[in-house]
């Protein structure tokens, strides 16, 4: 943030509320929520002493105590309540709860409380032209959250697209993220020490399991790499896959990728689906592979 | 000079924003500290302000004192424009609140997440709650312009860009997310359009000033998401062979017909889903029907296996 008067005008506004709500926070936590340095905070503090409302007796003024580089506020004058949310931040916490909706899909006590605080907000904020379209509804979500807090095992019957087989997984669930507006758990096998990543939308049954032995030695899962050309109607390949590419350049055919993938089941099946999008320059097996494949399921026509 | 401008403008806020009346220039002038010169100086100095405190997005109320002098004008922030109203939120909104603005901690909605969870944590103090969700949003590349992009949205200022090999400048008017990938809503010449933001190629720049286009009166976001990405459902009958296809066979019905095949009725968005679905599943599945579609599916395989 720029700190210019007006900036630092509307933190020292900010500072008020926040320091009245959490009485006895230290200048090194408020320059860190507040994302500047503790003397900055200090000298917002010194600054807020001087104002208040006209009068500007004592009684008048913001009264704040500041001891040890620990603060509480006594009179917040008429600054007692945090200002409205920027438009901004109003989008951020919208989209977030059209997602735990999506999240929650499950629990429909959540779900109508989440509506609730949806409408308030809305109505408090009209025409904020963002909006969030065919958010996909996720089962589990509390099942896996519980997990992940009491630090237990999760059993799993898990739907793997990529090896197209269904398996009954015990793991130790790490953290969820969402992403291309799927939903992810990361979690860690017990058995290898190898972090492996399950869509959420792939888990056909789930509950909770014993407490997790976490092994402190994490094993990093091989991967292969893997150039193709993914030609100009493909691009949304690349783009659904951008966390994965380590290089990519513009070529006459298209573009040329390198990817990292750890599952090779995986990048064979999505050079298939895209055909005949992506052409295999690296590994030559893997070529091989690709176009063995394409002729047999020809012959599946015939 | 900086600490005295920030005390004048905490001093003009608070004084507007605890009087129940609207304040005459000459009132603050003479009852708010930090205001002091000619008064020709003082007039320059609340104008600035004025201007700095509506740019932050501060609403100051004008009107007119007297009916009959409508020179003589009075100023007033009202409460429930500045500040949150604390009673409209229960200690479970709270946290909700809070679960959602923690999504984005770690995207490049983090900085406007992190302003919200001071106010969110300002109303009652720091949330503790065993429900809170620590799970976040991992962004793709088109989250880096997002700010700016939703900056002349909001502030109605026009975009330049190239998009698809052409140079456009258009006048943006809302923003949308599907399926992970922001979109941008616009008006490009005649018609109103919508941009994929992750194929935005190269730099774009913002155009001339705020306001400087109206809206359509009629337009709404939700009609035009609605109608511009309305595609036909394709269906399609399948083969799939036994015990393959596990997710087709958890979405779809399936139909016995032999020991090698069972058949299935599929339907999805598009075309394109579908093929890449059907293949997907490599010699697992064969479309039966639509001819042009099992025409299709084969003449891409062809032309990847002669590539």
């Amino acid at each position: 943030m720029v700190n210019s008067a007006s900036n630092r005008a509307l933190r020292a506004m900010d500072l008020i509320p926040y320091i009245l709500e959490n009485p006895g926070v230290s200048t090194t936590e408020l320059a860190q929520n507040f994302s500047v340095s503790v003397k900055q905070i200090e000298e917002d503090l010194s600054l807020i002493f001087m104002c208040g409302l006209p009068g500007y007796t004592p009684y008048d003024l913001i009264d704040l105590v500041f001891e040890d580089g620990i603060v509480s506020v006594i009179d917040p004058q008429v600054l007692s309540r945090p200002r409205k949310f920027s438009k901004a931040e109003h989008v951020a916490i919208v989209l977030g709860l059209e997602i735990l909706k999506s999240l929650i899909h499950d629990n429909p006590e959540y779900h109508v409380r989440i509506s609730r605080v949806l409408n308030k907000l809305n109505e408090s904020m009209p025409n904020v032209e963002v909006l969030m379209k065919n958010q996909e509804n996720f089962q589990y979500f509390d099942i896996i959250n519980r997990a992940i807090k009491m630090k237990h095992n999760l059993k799993i019957i898990y739907n793997s697209e990529s090896k197209d087989e269904q398996k009954a997984r015990s793991i130790i669930p790490l953290r969820i993220y969402l992403q291309n507006a799927q939903a992810y758990l990361l979690a860690l096998d017990p058995v290898s020490s190898i972090e492996k990543v399950f869509k959420i939308s792939n888990i056909s049954a789930c509950e909770i399991g014993d407490v997790s032995e976490v092994s402190s030695r994490m094993v990093e899962e091989e991967q292969i790499k893997v150039e193709i050309i993914v030609d100009e109607k493909h691009l949304i390949f690349l783009e659904r896959n951008s966390s994965i590419i380590v290089d990519q350049k513009l070529v006459p055919e298209g573009t040329k990728v390198t990817l990292k993938v750890r599952s090779t089941d995986w990048i064979k099946r999505a050079i298939i689906s895209n055909a005949p999008g992506i052409e295999v320059l690296s590994p030559p097996e893997l070529a091989t592979w690709a176009r063995e494949t394409a002729s047999k399921m020809i012959s599946l026509y015939a | 000079m900086s600490d005295q401008k920030t005390e004048r403008l905490i001093n003009l806020t608070l004084a507007l924003l605890a009087s129940k009346r609207y304040l005459s220039k000459s009132e603050i002038f003479n009852t708010v500290a930090g205001y002091s010169g000619s008064a020709e100086s003082m007039e320059r100095m609340f104008e600035r302000d004025k201007d700095e405190l509506r740019n932050l997005g501060i609403q100051i109320e004008v009107r007119a004192l007297d009916p009959l002098f409508e020179d003589d004008q009075g100023y007033l922030i009202a409460s429930d424009t500045f500040q949150i109203n604390s009673d409209d939120f229960s200690n479970d909104d709270l946290v909700l609140l809070n679960m959602a603005a923690n999504l984005w901690s770690s995207s490049e909605l983090g900085e406007e997440a992190k302003t919200a969870l001071l106010k969110i944590h300002s109303i009652a103090g720091p949330i503790n709650n065993d429900q809170i969700f620590a799970g976040s949003i991992i962004d793709n590349q088109d989250a880096k312009i997002l700010t700016e992009i939703f900056d002349a949205v909001d502030n109605q200022i026009e975009l330049q860009f190239r998009y698809k090999g052409s140079q456009r400048q258009v006048k943006p008017y809302g923003l949308f997310t599907q399926n992970g990938f922001w979109y941008l809503a616009a008006q490009d010449d005649e018609a109103i359009k919508q941009f994929k933001l992750i194929r935005i190629q190269g730099d774009f720049a913002l155009v001339g000033s705020k306001n400087s286009f109206p809206k359509p009166e009629g337009f709404d976001l939700k009609a035009f998401i609605e109608t511009s990405s309305k595609a036909e459902e394709v269906t399609a009958q399948i083969l799939v062979r036994k015990n393959q296809a596990l997710s087709l066979r958890n979405q779809f019905a399936v139909t016995e017909i032999d020991d090698e095949w069972d058949q299935m009725q599929i339907v999805f968005h598009n075309q394109e889903e579908l093929i890449e679905r059907v293949l997907w599943y490599l010699d697992s599945v064969k479309v039966i029907s639509p001819s042009e579609l099992r025409d299709e599916v084969l003449k891409r395989l062809k032309a990847f296996a002669n590539g």
